[in-house]
């Protein structure tokens, strides 16, 4: 990475209520050129927050925010060459489509020719044919037009960075699916910067070279989709990207190489693939395809009951309680038991994929 | 549709479920239809007289109070009227805005309360309580040039009682309550996410309010600036008190003529011609909705 990031926020707080509601709490984040960083988080983390503050709707009470190695503070929305689609789209009741998206190009006094242009080329962009949708009010469109319309007209204003809040929450998931893919090509063909902020984990993988995990204002993790999903560094982060079964640990029996052999409290010891320092009150985290339920017991295998299972989008899922009285949940591609309710199974854990996280 | 009217949503959903026994709304309208069907009676009475003899206006048929009507003074008086109902109502527009802007945009509920409350006082207080006030404000002696004449040394230095300054700031400050108050539903039915969108896209705050505040907003204003347009063509008690002998509206010479003139045909014909007026403005009011209703819808 030689060029210089296109946003670099350091340290960055935003707190309401005099100080009672750490809204953003310390926050650092890096936008690289062509880059799309996801914020994933749950409602109410902040994630909002820190888009209006990069756009500059809203300001800091702590920290700053560099868009292309300047510093914007003081700088008002309109002079910071920042793109935001929001949440609820914000397109203009009383414009037409082609209204809409020519807005921010009116506003930057170009040719009425060149906007024509430009307009069309972004409608294009987006798969809305201008002959067709040009005309239209806004009240005339379908959610999934209204959410390219809003992405045309962020995108034709040529921001260096483009934010986006959501803006397919309203969505339903397959719609939201396929967006999520168009988006992703457009942001790779145009070589985007943006930031896209989303509490939903399948969008936000689809979508972006990093994800960042949010809570409470914080920063949890940052990283790749798949690290973040295969190493995740807490059960917050776990739980948040899925199903994620946990087992209290009792004791650490032994630490070398990087790994683990730990006593859980469902009697029965594991390797887990990391090591550390882990304190009072650690988990062993482990998803639910990383299990493997067995009809005998084949040795050294938590002894537990089906209590349920189910078939869906091909896979066989089983909610199992061991012998302790862990809960946990199996999964498998086919079907490894013609159990029903009730019957005995034996569960054994992938060692290269278990691991220990604190609290 | 207008923010006022857009409010008032109907239960839409009602409308589908057809089994349900519907309910005899109807009904709810009788008490104010009975008060509705008298004034009627009364607009057909007033009708009648403008068209009736003078001292025969059940018997005689006779156009002379039209004629009357269209006299040199008396047209002076309408035109006067409508002139300065029309001013009243683009002044009170525009000095509406920004207290409904104020009242839409604080997040101090003690505020919005207060001037809340302080724009809603010409609606509580009698008309002639206030025009009486204005009195002892703009008087020759009154507190302003009082006020004035202590700071400069000229005596009496402004003239704004008995004459049309007088009445046009009676007429604004009446009917600001009547501009305010739709002008405040439309501003605050416009999501802040559109001018913060706006914002976000290059427009700073004086674009923002010509390309997107005011022109959803305006409806609302238009609304507001016809109740007062409407209000202020049937003014009476503040032209009566600050106009004096001077200033002159339709609503006090039908007074004149019905009162002590006793030409009761004359003062029936400009009551015609007021309540026409009326119609007009509503019917000005239902184009707005209309061409308001397409663009939203
Ligand atoms: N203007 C505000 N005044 C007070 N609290 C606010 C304000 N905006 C946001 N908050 C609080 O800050 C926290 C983060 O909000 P937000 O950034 O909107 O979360 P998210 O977008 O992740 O759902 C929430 O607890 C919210 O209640
Ligand atoms: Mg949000």
């Amino acid at each position: 990475m030689e060029q210089n990031p296109v946003l670099e926020i350091r340290n960055l707080s935003r707190t309401f209520a005099h100080g009672a509601v750490r809204a953003v709490d310390q926050i650092d984040l890096d936008v690289q050129p062509g880059e799309i960083v996801s914020i994933l988080g749950p409602s109410g983390c902040g994630k909002t927050t820190t888009m209006r503050i990069i756009a500059g709707l809203d300001l800091p009470t702590a920290g700053e925010v560099r868009i292309l190695g300047k510093n914007v503070a003081g700088k008002p929305p309109h002079q910071r060459n920042v793109g935001l689609v929001f949440q609820s789209l914000a397109i203009f009741p009383h414009m037409s489509v082609k209204q809409n998206v020519a807005f921010g190009l009116r506003m930057q006094g170009l040719a009425r020719n060149l906007i024509e242009a430009k307009v069309a080329k972004a409608l294009e962009l987006v798969q809305l044919s201008p002959e067709k949708f040009a005309g239209r009010r806004p009240s005339e469109l379908s959610g999934g037009q209204l959410q390219r319309v809003a992405l045309a007209r962020t995108l034709v204003t040529e921001p260096a960075l483009v934010l986006f809040d959501e803006p397919m929450a309203a969505l339903d998931r397959r719609l939201r699916d396929y967006m999520a893919v168009e988006l992703r090509s457009i942001q790779k063909q145009l070589g985007l910067a943006a930031v896209y902020v989303t509490h939903d984990q399948e969008t936000a993988s689809m979508m972006s070279d990093r994800v960042i995990i949010m809570n409470a204002g914080k920063i949890l993790q940052a990283g790749t989709p798949e690290e973040i999903y295969e190493t995740p560094n807490s059960k917050f982060v776990s739980d948040f990207l899925g199903d994620t079964n946990t087992l209290r640990i009792e004791r650490v029996l032994e630490q070398k190489d990087g790994k683990s052999l730990v006593q859980t409290n469902a009697g029965v010891t594991i390797r887990v693939a990391n090591s550390g320092d882990i304190g009072e009150g650690a988990f062993v985290i482990f998803r639910p395809e990383q299990t493997i339920v067995y009809p005998a017991d084949p040795g050294g295998a938590f002894e537990g009951e089906v209590v349920s299972s189910q078939f869906r989008s091909g896979l066989h899922r089983w909610q199992i309680v061991l012998r302790g009285g862990n809960k946990l949940i199996a999964q498998s591609t086919e079907n490894r038991l013609a159990s029903s309710a009730g019957d005995t199974v034996w569960v054994t854990i992938d060692p290269g994929k278990a691991r220990i996280v604190r609290q | 549709m207008t923010a006022i009217e857009s409010s008032i949503t109907p239960l839409q959903s009602m409308e589908n479920d057809a089994p349900i026994r519907k309910p005899q709304i109807g009904l709810l309208l009788i008490p104010s239809g009975m008060l509705i069907g008298l004034l009627l009676v009364c607009a057909l009475v007033v009708l009648r007289m403008s068209v009736g003899e003078r001292d025969a206006e059940w018997t005689g048929w006779s156009l002379k109070a039209y004629v009357q009507l269209a006299s040199a003074r008396n047209i002076g008086i309408i035109i006067d009227t409508i002139w300065m109902a029309l001013l009243s109502a683009l002044i009170t527009t525009l000095v509406a805005f920004p207290i409904a802007l104020f009242l839409t945009r604080t997040t101090s509920t003690l505020a919005r309360r207060v001037v809340l409350i302080a724009i809603l006082l010409p609606m509580i207080i009698s008309l002639l309580v206030q025009s009486f006030g204005w009195m002892a404000i703009l008087g020759p002696n009154g507190l302003l040039n009082q006020a004035i004449s202590a700071a400069t040394g000229i005596e009496r230095p402004l003239s704004l009682l008995f004459n049309r300054t007088g009445v046009l700031l009676g007429l604004v400050q009446t009917s600001i309550p009547l501009a305010v108050l739709p002008a405040a539903a439309a501003l605050r039915s416009i999501p802040i996410s559109l001018e913060e969108a706006a914002n976000v896209l290059g427009a700073n705050r004086i674009r923002t309010y010509r390309h997107i505040i005011l022109p959803l907003a305006w409806p609302g204003m238009a609304a507001g600036a016809i109740l007062v347009f409407g209000f202020n063509t049937g003014a009476f008690a503040v032209p009566l008190l600050l106009g004096g002998l001077k200033v002159t509206t339709i609503a006090v010479v039908i007074r004149d003529q019905m009162g002590s003139l006793s030409n009761w045909p004359l003062g029936a014909a400009l009551s015609v011609l007021l309540i026409l007026l009326a119609l007009a403005v509503q019917s000005l009011n239902r184009l707005i909705v209309r061409t308001n209703a397409e663009i939203k819808e």
